[in-house]
């Protein structure tokens, strides 16, 4: 008999999760300045339009085509069409490859969350980040040796993935959603409120709100903020297909995904005001000018924010407290996500294969972790930059392109735009099918081509050739090679079984 | 010295991303709450 296939209990536990899905380390310091370079508060407006024109029509269609399916992305394009198999499993390739370096930075939260108690960064957290707890070496090819304190902890941040993803969606991923994202939500108004209130807070503040609106003539601050939105959200590999996927029949649709992607980019804008203001402040007091605090990437996190916590006013156990708290939210911001990443690939293989979750989910954490070690070496913070260009770039941004094509005109829009409005809080126009069908592709299509365009104007971050080629084009051909690979071999197989029947 | 005080430009575009994205959010939760006791109506 075939066994019931779990669902969420509710409607706020799916929202949760999805939220959880989409919040992730990105959140905290890619958004904030990406504004910050791209025309400060003027950002606001592309990035407006990118959310009602991109971010909220593509949730929609993957909410509407994972529940209208009521499987996960392989299964799903395989039902659609058997010729288009392969995108269900190049989409998963993104969730594989990603949590595996995503594990490393989470467990570098872990490591920080510890470091709060002591304030161990000390008078230089950036030597500290770089010499102490990462040892980074002079390039990508020059591997320096495994860091043995961030393998522990990415030891402990896959084991927590596998102990919640094995208990299925309503037991596992429900579960935890349903107090991490609401933690998440507190420690962010927390924050904001304590970084508003600071001395000096709007001098940071008005290096992101103040807006330079000639900026928005640049078409560059145009792609910025549609690729702000997309990579946000977690569109396109698989994850939202596959929550959606698991909800009951008669469920909501369209509103999910409005609340999805508005909490997502309210997250966004509150790390703004939480991190500019809390600079800010740091900046007036040790009296240098802000471009000196503001260090763009992870560094924000792992090299400012320590900073700023040891200058923040109060006694040393107040510092650290606040300090545990940032730390705290960053990592159940990690977890929250790279859960949803195992459930994507967990999910597709199981609703595709059958086989049990439990022993699909412990080998895949076991060799998941056998790879992130590769990211916890000296070399790992170089590494890792490049495939996460690389993914970005060349599958994530691609997939985008692709399913969109595949499911605005194969499947056709007016069938996933029917399935949603049946069930939906909010009723689905016309105007939702031109822009999954015209805008989208044609704007990610922009986006893809620029990238190509300016990957052989200059070489990435001026990596060598050499690492470019090996981390870089060779796991993003890969990634796409073995989902056509699957695709013959699903083919075969099929052929076989008609046969033997 | 830096300048204190938000500058006016950066006011307007703090009131522009609460009342878009906030409000945004508070819209559409305040829809999906609605719809649920809706529903518990009809089936209750």
């Amino acid at each position: 008999m075939e066994e019931r296939r779990d669902q969420w209990t509710s409607r706020s536990g799916f929202i949760f999760a999805t939220i959880g899905a989409a919040v992730g380390l990105g959140n905290f310091w890619r958004f904030p300045f990406m504004a910050y370079q791209n025309g400060g508060g003027a950002f606001l407006l592309p990035y407006f339009v990118a959310l009602l024109t991109a971010g909220v029509p593509l949730m929609i269609l993957e909410f509407g085509f994972g529940h209208k399916m009521r499987t996960a992305t392989i299964t799903a394009f395989k039902n659609l069409n058997r010729r288009f198999e392969w995108v269900g499993w190049w989409q998963i390739t993104v969730p594989v490859v990603v949590v595996t370096y995503y594990s490393v930075i989470i467990s570098w939260a872990l490591r920080y969350l510890i470091f709060s108690f002591t304030q161990a960064w000390g008078e230089d957290p950036g030597s500290f980040f770089n010499v102490d707890v990462l040892g980074v070496t002079s390039g990508p090819l020059e591997f320096g040796g495994i860091r043995w304190g961030i393998l522990a902890a990415v030891a402990l941040v896959w084991f927590a993935n596998y102990y919640i993803s094995a208990r299925g969606i309503s037991g596992g991923i429900e579960w935890a959603c349903k107090w991490m994202t609401p933690f998440l939500v507190i420690a962010m108004i927390i924050f904001v409120v304590r970084g508003i209130t600071l001395p000096g807070a709007s001098y940071g503040l008005n290096y992101f709100l103040n807006p330079d609106f000639s900026k928005i003539a640049d078409p560059s601050v145009w792609v910025a903020a549609y690729s702000q939105v997309f990579f946000s959200t977690t569109l396109a590999v698989g994850v939202m297909i596959a929550y959606a996927s698991y909800l009951p029949k008669g469920s909501d649709l369209s509103n999910n995904a409005f609340i999805t992607v508005f909490a997502n980019s309210s997250f966004d804008f509150m790390a703004g005001l939480a991190v500019f203001s809390t600079l800010g402040y740091a900046a007036v007091k040790a009296g240098v000018p802000f471009e000196e605090m503001a260090v763009a990437g992870a560094g924000v996190a792992f090299v400012a924010f320590p900073k700023a916590v040891s200058m923040l006013p109060g006694p040393f156990w107040l510092q650290s407290l606040f300090g545990i708290l940032f730390f705290a939210a960053l990592l159940l911001a990690g977890i929250s996500s790279s859960i949803s990443q195992m459930e994507s690939f967990a999910s597709a293989v199981i609703d595709r294969f059958g086989v049990d979750r439990k022993k699909l989910l412990g080998w895949f954490s076991l060799i998941g972790f056998a790879f992130s070690s590769l990211f916890a070496t000296g070399a790992g913070v170089h590494i890792l930059d490049i495939v996460d260009h690389f993914v970005g770039s060349y599958a994530i941004a691609v997939l985008g392109l692709v399913e969109a094509i595949v499911l605005g005109y194969f499947m056709g829009t007016a069938k996933i735009r029917e399935h949603v409005n049946l069930t939906s809080d909010i009723r689905v126009g016309l105007w939702w099918d031109l822009l999954v069908k015209y805008v989208t592709p044609v704007l990610l299509g922009y986006n893809v081509i620029s990238n190509f365009i300016n990957e052989f104007r200059e070489p990435y971050a001026g990596y060598p050739t050499g690492a470019l080629v090996l981390f870089g084009w060779t796991v993003a051909i890969a990634m796409f090679g073995f989902s056509m690979i699957m695709q013959m071999r699903s083919q075969q197989l099929d052929l076989s079984q008609k046969g033997v029947g | 010295m830096p300048q204190q005080g938000l500058l006016p430009g950066s006011l307007v575009m703090l009131v522009f991303g609460i009342a878009l994205l906030w409000g945004g959010l508070t819209f559409f939760i305040t829809t999906a709450l609605r719809a649920e006791k809706k529903k518990e109506h009809q089936h209750g």
